[in-house]
């Protein structure tokens, strides 16, 4: 753990207990944090750097360490925000031009928590315009402009959470926070080769994150390992007074350990049609079922229940959307996003294609859908499945390929509010493959366990993409 | 006697109600059902009229469609997300 970049990528687990011992100081780990930030430059991943106020947060954390005072894994440890998340003072744009300059009042539940268990904020992160709720056809539909993989720069980090997967891919912070509505947290983490968490629907309250999409939004941690997001995880659990479909965190999060792999069912889904992934994620899905099986993990086949998921999640999400970003619509500043699609386009056209007996049809499907799922999970302990089936599209491209395969896994987890996990499962042409583990609500553990059993025997989500240069000057990290 | 008070209290209290509902603007037609066109929603006054020629919803979309067509039990309640309070597996 030699240069700043070992240490960044170190993982929270060994990052934290330097930190705690003194050897590291939170304050230089914050000064080499905004040193690969500088260096990321106009890749797209930040939206704000907040250095002044980390620089404060590290020296008090430095301060309080050394006063024997340390809170837990994550004090003195820099991360990041999805930029759809609230910070208090800090400008919060959801990645959309008509917030550019909106600033908070009051910090997002998770945001507190984090400041409350001593982690340092060192950037909000890009987003999607608007999590992409309104639509969007184009890698630059960001405030930020395109969010580019650290990968390959010239393709794309996905969407929504692109910046903060990017930013825990290129070591620029060990984690960070990001939102998934229907996998536009899993679907970055899985172009950037990182892992993230979609915790179950309320286990990380949704209370000042802006994602337009009240029954689907749910925070969650990307980071470099299963572990560091259990770590994460169990630090922001737990119910919020401020969100009523907040809940208790899931039990035994705290105690991820591969051994628990042992034993799980783990039904594997064929692939649906026009979905078949690229031959070198088919290959990397079999080695994995391989790696689960050989940490004692019961590899089966499954199959996704025969319901229009997609089409049921379309029809509740545009209603959400509708009405939480009704001030945009109804003002017309929506012309003034970045996607093209939005030019010209008047409040009229955003209102819902569904009537309101629609919306209500919907939500009965959603019942049997989550009924569906359950009685899968009930077979199954765990799913697994490709994540996402091509590689990332590069950044001039339009998105209709990309989305033409669909994603029913992807909206049946949306739809059941089920807990699922991106990790990396190898490469191809460069670029990073990626699994989903998908589990019952409640179950992170069974789940995060399973990931480190396949992490434990693995090492392709350590690998690191070329270094953009850090300026000269930037601050050793290690005390010796 | 008390439940004769509370009855009285109610009579008058759908009176006040069935009278404020007669005297309520056209707007609000959505949302007393009988009166209202299909697909007619309440909008503020002021608010941009309706998609769709007029006052007809627009046409549906693929995914209205098929949600429309999805076969659905006849007792299936609304359901929305993963309920706080359920029992947790293993657990009463």
């Amino acid at each position: 753990m030699g240069s700043d970049a070992d240490v960044l990528f170190a993982g929270l687990a060994a990052l934290s207990g330097r930190v705690r011992t003194r050897e590291v100081s939170p304050v230089a780990l914050v000064e080499a944090a905004l040193a690969r930030a500088d260096a990321a430059g106009r890749l797209g991943w930040i939206v704000t750097l907040t250095a002044e106020r980390a620089r404060a947060a590290a020296r008090d954390a430095e301060a309080e360490i050394g006063a024997g005072r340390w809170r837990g894994p994550l004090h003195g440890i820099p991360c990041g925000l999805e930029d759809l998340v609230d910070t208090r003072g800090v400008r919060t744009t959801r990645g959309a031009r008509p917030y550019a300059e909106r600033v908070p009042e009051r910090d997002a539940t998770v945001a507190a928590r984090l400041a409350e268990a001593g982690a340092v904020l060192v950037a909000k992160l890009a987003t999607i315009e608007l999590g992409g709720r309104l639509g969007y056809g184009t890698p630059a539909a960001s405030l930020s402009g395109p969010c580019r993989n650290p990968w390959d720069p010239d393709r794309w980090a996905g969407g929504a959470a692109g910046g903060p997967a990017a930013a825990v891919a290129a070591g620029v912070v060990p984690f960070a926070i990001g939102v998934d509505v229907r996998g536009s947290l899993t679907d970055p983490a899985a172009f950037c080769g990182v892992t993230a968490l979609r915790p179950t629907y309320g286990v990380l309250p949704r209370t000042g994150v802006g994602a337009g999409a009240y029954t689907f939004a749910v925070p969650g941690p990307v980071a470099r390992s299963a572990d560091d997001c259990a770590a994460v995880l169990a630090t922001l659990a737990g119910a919020d007074p401020r969100d009523p479909s907040s809940i208790a965190p899931p039990r035994a999060v705290e105690r991820v350990r591969p051994e628990l792999a042992r034993g799980l069912r783990v039904g594997v889904l064929a692939a649906a049609p026009g979905r078949e992934p690229l031959p070198a994620a088919a290959a990397a899905l079999a080695s994995a079922q391989d790696v689960l099986a050989a940490g004692g993990a019961i590899v089966e086949p499954a199959e996704l229940p025969a319901l229009p998921f997609e089409e049921i999640a379309a029809v509740l999400l545009e209603a959400e959307a509708a009405n939480a970003l009704e001030d945009v619509v109804r003002s017309g500043r929506t012309r003034e996003l970045d996607d093209p699609s939005h030019r010209g386009k008047g409040p009229d056209e955003y209102a819902p294609r569904a009537t309101s007996a629609d919306y209500v049809r919907a939500a009965r499907l959603r019942g049997e859908a989550q009924r569906a799922m359950a009685r899968l999970l009930e077979r199954h302990d765990l799913l697994l499945a490709p994540n996402l089936p091509v590689l990332a599209p590069r950044v001039g491209d339009g998105l209709a390929p990309l989305r033409a395969p669909g994603d029913p896994l992807g909206a049946a987890v949306a739809l059941a509010g089920l807990p699922a996990a991106a990790i990396p499962i190898g490469f191809a042409r460069g670029l990073p493959l990626s699994a989903l583990i998908v589990g019952p609500p409640l179950e992170e553990a069974r789940l995060l366990s399973a990931a480190a059993s396949f992490q434990a025997r693995t090492s392709h989500h350590l690998q690191r993409p070329p270094q953009p240069p850090v300026r000269p000057g930037a601050a050793a990290v290690t005390r010796r | 006697m008390p439940a004769d008070r509370s009855s009285s209290r109610t009579r008058l209290a759908r009176r006040r109600f069935l009278g404020a509902l007669a005297a309520a603007p056209a707007a609000l037609a959505g949302c007393s059902g009988a009166a209202a066109a299909p697909g007619a929603t309440a909008r503020a006054p002021g608010a941009p009229a309706p998609a769709g020629a007029a006052g007809r919803p627009p046409a549906p979309d693929a995914a209205t469609r098929a949600v429309r067509e999805q076969p659905l039990a006849a007792d299936a309640e609304p359901a929305f997300v993963f309920r706080a309070g359920a029992a947790r597996p293993g657990e009463p």
